[in-house]
Order: C-alpha cells, then structure tokens, then sequence
C-alpha cells in the first residue's frame, strides 16, 4: 500500500510540474503592411523576418509576458509591421521563466520555425540556460529583459545583446544613496536564482563600498506565495532597513505580507525598480506607500517619446504600462532598425553588431547606447519613492543616477 | 530562536496545518471507506479556491463565497462518484481508480487553466479579518488566527459527527469491515456517494479558505495533493485523529522548513513521513498493517 501511495506521490510531483505547461502556447502573431485604399503604396516585398519571442505566459511572471508582447506589438503595428522591406511575424513561445523549458523552447524556434532573431526572455535563469546555445547557433537574441550580469562580463557573447539593464545596474544605483540617505545597516532578500543573487550582490558592491554593513540574507524560492515564514524570521534579526528584489507575483505577495506582519512603517524597504513597476502597484496599492526604489524608467518621465507612449499604450490595452512594456518597447525598436540599417538583410553578423553598437534609440527612458565592452545599454537611474497622489498609488522621483553601467567599465 | 519568533512560526504553521486536515480529512475518508486513492483531490481544493475567487469578485461577499463554493463543489464530487468512479469498484487492485483519478487532476488542471488563466492570483481575506493584531509583542494577521479557529472548530464538528451520529457510526463501520456493513442491510452505494461527496466538499471549502494564504496558481493542486498524501500516510490511512496529528507535524515541518531550510523545506515533510514509517509502518495511528 505504502509503495502504491509513494508511486502516487511521484507520479503527482511530476504531474503538478508538467500540467501547468502542456498546453506550450506557442502563437503565431502577423500583421502586414496595410495599404491605403487604393493600393497605391508598396508593401514590402521581402521574406517574411521571423522574430522568435520566448516570454513567460504563465506562472510567476506571467503578467510581465503579457505586458511586454502588448507593447511589442503596439511599435510593430505603428511601423505596419515591416521594416527593412521585409514583413516581420512575431513567434511566440511560454518559457514558464523555467530555465528547462526555456532551453527546449528556443530549441523549437531556432531549428523548427527557424527564426531569424530572438527576443524576450525575462528570467535571469532561463537567459543563462540558453546562452551557450543562442551562441553555438550564432542567432542574435535582443534581451528584453533578462539582464544576468555573467552575460555582461565572463560569459558574454557576441549574439547576445541586453537592450534591457544588467541586474546589477538598478540595486548598484541605489546602494551608495541608501546609505548617504537612510540607513546604515541593511537585511538582504530575494528568490533562489541568478536574479537574485545578482541583485543584492550588486547592492551589497556599493552599500558597504559607501561604509555600510550587511546584517543578514535570506532567499526563498522563486514563485513563494507564503512569505509569513521568511518574513518572520527577518523580523526577529531587527534589521535597520532590508533590501529587497523581487518580480511578478513574488513582488506582489512580498509587499502584502510585509505590512501584515508589522514591518511596513517600522523598517524602511529599498528595492530594484522591478517591485514596484505600475503593474505592481495596481495590484497592492496602499500597502507599497513609502517604499523606495530605483528604475531605470518612471511613469512620469516628460520626454517626447514617454509622452507619446504612454496615452498609445493606455488607449490600446486600457492598463498602465509598465517597465517591462518599455524595454520590449525598445526591442522591437532596435530591431526595426536593424532592419532598415542594413535593407533586412542580416546575414552579416559583423554588420549586425556595427549597427548594435551605433544605435542610438529614443527610448521612453530617454537616449539610450550600448557600451560595447558590457553589451548592454547604459541609461539614467531614478531614486523613486512610492506616494499617493490624490487617488493614485504611484511613483514620485526623489534623485537620480546618469549614465549608469554596473559592474562599471574603465 | 526567540519565544516570539517560535510563537510567531508555530502559529503560521498551525494555520497551515487547519488547512491541510481540511483536505486530508477528506482523503482518508474516501481512502478508509471506499479504498479508492482519489488524485484529484488536490484539484478539488484548486477548484474550489479559484470559485471562490469568482464568487468574490462577482458576489462581493467572501462570505456567501464561502456557503456556496463547497455545496457547489460536492454536488461535482458526487456526479464524478456516481458516473465516473462506481464503475470501478469491485476491481482487483488500485490501479484503474489511479488512473481515472489522475485522469481528472489533468482535465481539472486544464479546465482552470482555460478558465482563469495562468498569471499567479491573490484573493485577500474578507474586511474585518484583514488587519493586524498583536500577540506577544510580534504583529500576526487576524486572518490566519481566523483559520486556525476556523480549522479547529471543524474538526470538532467533524469528530462530534463521526463519533455522536448514526451517519458516524455508518462510516466509521464501513472503514473498519466495508463488507460486514454491506451484509448489514445498509445502502453503501449511497454512503459512499454521500461520503465522496462530503470529501470532495471539505477541499473545497480549505480552498476558499487557503486561498488568501497560499495564493492561486496552477499546480496547486498538486502541491496540495502531495502534502495531503504525506499526511494521511503519517497519521494513518483511514484514521481521522490520524490525520488531526499528521497535519499538525506537517503544518509544523513545512514552515520551519521553508524558514530555516528554504531550498530543503519539501524534502522536511518527506523526512518526517519517512521517519514515521520507519518505527510505524502503518502510520501514526493506522492499523499497524502495510
């Protein structure tokens, strides 16, 4: 009996992990160049360009998925989806942000529906996982999101390309400025994975190179709904201030639990931008009022393409958009350009990477460059605190970091 | 480790655990009195808590969420008992009821799937049991307090019908010789139905419950049924007080565990299981028979 029982377990565990993924969703998403009325204008002539697009469609960071193929198509759709006189088609694929998963999902777009660019990936982890492959198969992949530093330092390749951030560029802005403003001592936590260890490694490198002291660690698994149990235990080591990085749900349940168990108003919290993007704070309002962050975009940013994107992105899909809808923005961007620049004709990967390093995007985030010795962009970091204004739970900015690269360059 | 910090986890895993006997409860009665291993009973719990989700936002009172969920639920449970599950009975083994039952966790996970969606959703607990109190000094949230008084207050009931009605004593008999119960006159076919049912209510009703503290997402179901499964394995399959017990050890093991061990905390609750097999084969309080 105990045997059929603990075959029913396995069987279950493995159940429970697969069930929430058999259904792939993979999608095909096409848009062609409209022409007006009387078929006066050329639509482009070319090959249909593939863009491989690997996000997390369900799980833990569902939401950032959803958010940032929103704002992917909205740029496509505003240059009528072709540029380079090439039509471009969108392939999407669910990495579940599970690094396994991952891997058998660029798989399936590079050898199969044989794309000609990669973009996406949103978990550090799952970046990781494909990195030796996206090099072996030398496809260019625009990350989006995903910004594990070991791709900006010893494991760089030159296919890969963060027109995201570095994990490290958002906590390191901040550190030095925590320390000067708030507080001296600091409780670290984050989930179990490279993201995480990243960020507060990249907080710690300025916090204590400012003079100050880590006191403790803690990671919980990524995906955790219960924080009582983690937040508890760092309660009773009476921090003087924590840092924290989590995403998504995490984010969400974090936040929740940190005023339920007393800590909210009794230990200030800082945070890498991520948990407290708009999408965020819609779901926990009030709770996340006083909180202090750094982000490498804001809401409120008053410059002419954030003015312009902003109410396009609002009137298209009625939410808020929010710093992952941004940098898929600009994906979608450089890829265009790519593009146009070289007439879609990418084979040259040396041309490619020409055309990379001398881009200059008109990002919502302001001008944005790649440093050619991290390949990711360098951009301006603000010092953001979380307020009610009026009706509205949002992000006001306190200070800020220009042109910021972490780990930094000489 | 402080005394309020102690305090402070062993109430959050006794929270945890009220809603672990919750789904146990069912699954060794369905287990004791049936012999049937019911998999999908995680799924019930993951139904029941993404209903309440709905009903919630539909309805705007958790409460009348929480009075028509589980009845809603059970009237499921029996459907798939009478339709589904009774034509299985008197086959050697257990083989093809693993199956079928396996089958319906896949068809039920892929139905909320299709249903909700996959972004991870939170339900928060009702206004009035939303604040903040404090207990010996450390803040706790009032809901979790709820749940404890809640899952106790069941069990009670639960114990007072097993043990003072005539219904108790049907089961309680059936679990203890199916046969000499059936030669008795009385109408299994109808016990067992009530009973499936029943079970199938009581998860349910953890799940809207659970839903404010575990959150919802897909492969709750399983998560929940595993636990469950390490619950009536240590307390005993069949046994009530068994499963009492063996949520409280569990409850305790997975939240000490996830806060002392947080990569290692599954593999506490399986030690635990494997330690009590080791001295008592049949679990805590089980017959003594494998």
């Amino acid at each position: 009996m105990s045997v059929l029982l603990v075959c029913a377990m396995i069987l279950a565990a493995a159940c429970g992990s697969a069930g929430s993924g058999t259904t792939g969703g993979s999608g095909a998403s096409t848009g062609n160049g409209q022409a007006g009325g009387g078929g006066e204008e050329t639509g482009p002539t070319g090959e249909p360009f593939k863009v491989g697009v690997l996000l997390p469609y369900s799980g833990v960071y569902a939401a950032l998925g959803e958010s940032m193929t929103n704002a992917m198509e909205l740029y496509f759709e505003s240059i009528g989806w072709q540029a380079g006189g090439r039509p471009i088609e969108l392939i999407k694929e669910d990495t579940e942000a599970n690094p396994e998963v991952g891997l058998r999902r660029v798989r399936k777009l590079v050898e199969q529906d044989e794309v000609d660019i990669l973009t996406g990936v949103v978990s550090s982890g799952v970046l990781m996982s494909i990195r030796d492959y996206v090099d072996e198969a030398g496809v260019f992949l625009i990350s989006s999101n995903a910004g594990a530093v070991p791709i900006a330092t010893d494991r760089k390749s030159p296919y890969i390309w963060l027109v995201s951030y570095t994990n490290a560029q958002p906590p390191s802005a901040l550190g030095a400025w925590w320390y000067e403003n708030v507080a001296q001592e600091v409780f670290l936590t984050a989930p179990d994975y490279q993201a995480g260890y990243d960020s507060t490694g990249a907080f710690r490198e300025t916090f204590e190179a400012a003079g100050g002291r880590v006191v403790g660690e803690l990671f919980p698994p990524l995906g955790t709904t219960d924080y009582a149990p983690y937040l508890t235990q760092i309660r009773e080591a009476n921090p003087a201030s924590i840092y924290a990085f989590f995403a998504g749900s995490d984010a969400r349940n974090f936040i929740l639990a940190y005023e339920q168990y007393g800590l909210k108003g009794q230990i200030p919290l800082a945070a890498a931008g991520f948990m407290f993007d708009e999408t965020t704070l819609a779901a926990v309002g009030e709770a996340a009022v006083g909180h202090y962050h750094s982000m490498h975009w804001a809401y409120t940013l008053d410059n002419p393409v954030n003015r312009q994107f902003v109410p396009a992105y609002e009137e298209r899909f009625g939410v808020k958009p929010d710093l992952y809808a941004v940098q898929a923005y600009d994906a979608a961007q450089l890829i265009a350009h790519i593009l146009n620049e070289l007439d879609g004709d990418i084979s040259d990967d040396e041309a490619v990477r020409q055309v990379i390093l001398n881009a200059q995007l008109d990002s919502p985030r302001g001008k944005l460059r790649f440093d050619p010795e991290r390949h990711a962009v360098r951009q301006t970091f603000y010092i953001l605190r979380v307020e009610k204004v009026g009706d509205d739970v949002t992000n006001v900015v306190v200070d800020s970091v220009e042109d910021w690269m972490w780990p930094p360059t000489e | 480790m402080s005394p309020e910090l102690l305090l402070t986890q062993a109430l959050n895993g006794l929270a945890f655990a009220m809603l672990l006997f919750l789904v146990a409860a069912g699954l060794t009665l369905i287990f004791g009195l049936m012999d049937v291993l019911n998999l999908a009973h995680g799924s019930f719990f993951m139904l029941g808590a993404y209903l309440g989700l709905t009903f919630v936002r539909t309805l705007g009172n958790f409460w009348l969420a929480l009075a028509l969920v589980p009845p809603l639920v059970a009237l499921l449970g029996l459907l798939v008992e009478r339709f589904l599950l009774r034509r299985l009975y008197g086959r050697p083994g257990h083989l093809d009821q693993v199956l079928l039952t396996l089958g319906l966790l896949f068809i039920m996970a892929d139905m909320v799937h299709w249903q909700w969606g996959a972004a991870i959703q939170s339900l928060h607990p009702p206004p009035g049991l939303d604040g903040t109190t404090v207990i010996l000094g450390s803040s706790f949230p009032v809901y979790r307090l709820f749940v404890i008084g809640f899952g106790l207050a069941l069990a009670l009931v639960l114990w007072l019908l097993l043990d003072r009605t005539r219904w108790g004593a049907v089961i309680r008999a059936g679990v203890h010789d199916r046969q000499m119960v059936q030669h008795l006159g009385i109408n299994i076919d109808a016990v067992y139905s009530g009973a499936f049912a029943f079970g199938c209510g009581l998860a349910a009703l953890s799940g809207v419950v659970g839903a404010p503290i575990v959150g919802l997402y897909l492969g709750l179901d399983a998560e929940v049924l595993i636990l469950a499964l390490i619950v009536i394995v240590i307390g005993g399959l069949g046994s009530f007080a068994g499963s009492f017990l063996g949520s409280l050890l569990v409850g305790q093991a997975d939240t000490f565990g996830r806060a002392l061990l947080p990569e290692f905390s599954m593999f506490l609750s399986f030690g635990v299981m494997a330690l009590v097999l080791l001295f008592r084969p049949g679990g805590l309080l089980g017959r003594g028979r494998l």
